[in-house]
């Protein structure tokens, strides 16, 4: 339940956002989904889940559009893994941690991007920070706040339901 | 009909996830011109349109036949007339077409407006990232595309493809950093690489590595050279906006605005590469 609920919740986000979010670019810039909900769903249920949602994220990405497979997919799984070792001081009313993971894993996220450009040659990183990196960065954090509270509710249906049927036995 | 409090709900729930999902279809369906509602309908109302519209016609025709007999005798004789005049007029330009082509083979451009075997595609998807310009169309390996075949729009060009899936494939736009095109400037018959640069790419424009020598100047027309294995030679690609001379003193570079317009992109042309 759990995994066709989440594996068609990434699907459906990645076909908006190849789709329907590109009309939502502010200055050419979007905001990078992915990254919130590996980021909400790794704090809510831990390290093992980030990996698993992560993978499954950057995997998507790379299928479609990415260069190298796997590339996208290693960087998202850290991602999910890091975030996911926060999840044992984590109280859901808090917004501190939620804030930071995702500042520091747009962070992580766009650096890896950029590292693949830098080792074509193209060193102008100052560049690259003042139109790309932290355009996305503020858009991203902007909207996560929005992103949270749907995903917390996922979570808690989910959790909900995954109590009810072990219930039964 | 009693229906307890939890299946109403469900029935409220089901039904409006069917009307947003409907909705959502025909919204991205006309973005894209993907007519999935529209064909349906059409399957409907087709055969119905057709008996009235057979009906109609046959009943109108019946009854024209004695009214427009006068109609019928001036419109003969205002017709005869210009045809005659049409005539003439096709003997002059057929004149022109024979000294048209001679000036053509004069000049070697004739290769410019080849025609290729082509076929049409719709923009499905784009890379949702900030850092490339991929983006998918609706043709795939069913449709005969294969790898290298090239992408145009509105007489533009806007890539090639670089991978071909069964339903759709991918395109590396020319503003993408990883794009290299031989091009030519049709003036002066200048020979650079256009690479797409990623500190243009979100303003949409590339960049054009040419010789120090050659006298590119603001305004020329790019088009695609003889030189490319991938690209036919003759494709427009843009105008120069801007040249201005790198830091060894060999090389200029002229910044060049495509005449595709990426951020609206919807319709394309895919020319097979033979």
């Amino acid at each position: 339940m759990r995994i066709a609920v989440v594996g068609i919740l990434l699907a459906l986000v990645h076909v908006l956002e190849v789709t329907v979010l590109n009309s939502l670019r502010i200055g050419g810039v979007s905001a990078n989904f992915m990254v919130m909900i590996i980021v909400s769903f790794a704090l809510l249920r831990g390290s093992k889940e980030g990996i698993a949602v992560g993978a499954f994220a950057g995997f998507l990405y790379d299928i479609t559009f990415g260069g190298i497979v796997g590339y996208a997919l290693v960087t998202y799984a850290v991602i999910g893994y890091v975030c996911g070792k926060f999840n044992k001081n984590f109280y859901r009313e808090n917004f501190i941690i939620p804030f930071l993971c995702t500042l520091f894993s747009s962070l992580f996220a766009s650096f890896s991007s950029m590292f693949l450009f830098i080792m074509r040659g193209k060193l102008n990183i100052i560049f690259f920070l003042k139109t790309i990196i932290i355009p996305e960065l503020i858009y991203t954090i902007t909207l996560s706040l929005v992103v949270y509270q749907l995903t917390y509710m996922i979570n808690e249906k989910l959790e909900l339901h995954e109590r009810k049927t072990r219930n039964i036995f | 009909m009693k229906l307890s409090q939890k299946t109403k709900k469900k029935i409220i729930v089901i039904g409006g996830s069917i009307l947003i999902v409907l909705s959502a279809v025909v919204v991205v369906g006309k973005k894209y011109d993907i007519a999935i509602i529209s064909s349906m309908a059409d399957a409907i109302t087709y055969p119905l349109q057709k008996t009235v519209n057979f009906v109609s016609s046959g009943v109108s025709s019946v009854s024209r036949y004695f009214t427009d007999l006068d109609t019928l005798i001036t419109e003969n004789s205002r017709l005869t007339q210009e045809n005659e005049r049409l005539i003439y007029e096709n003997t002059i330009l057929e004149q022109f077409r024979n000294e048209n082509n001679q000036l053509k083979g004069l000049l070697e451009i004739e290769q410019r407006y080849r025609e290729y075997s082509n076929l049409g595609a719709n923009v499905i998807g784009r890379d949702p990232g900030n850092w490339y310009k991929v983006f998918s169309i609706d043709k795939g390996t069913k449709d005969n595309i294969a790898e290298n075949d090239v992408i145009l729009s509105g007489g533009g060009l806007v890539g090639h493809v670089v991978e071909a899936d069964l339903f759709s494939s991918k395109v590396l736009g020319i503003i993408d950093d990883r794009s290299y095109v031989s091009a030519k400037v049709v003036r002066t018959g200048d020979i650079g690489i256009l690479k797409g640069d990623i500190e243009l790419t979100n303003k949409g424009m590339c960049k054009m590595e040419i010789s120090i020598e050659s006298e590119v100047v603001k305004g020329d027309q790019i088009i695609t050279s003889h030189l490319s294995s991938v690209y036919p030679p003759g494709i427009p690609i843009g105008i120069v906006e801007e040249v201005t001379i790198g830091k060894n003193g060999l090389t200029q570079y002229a910044y060049v605005k495509p005449f595709v317009d990426f951020k609206h992109l919807e319709n394309v042309l895919i020319i097979k590469n033979e």
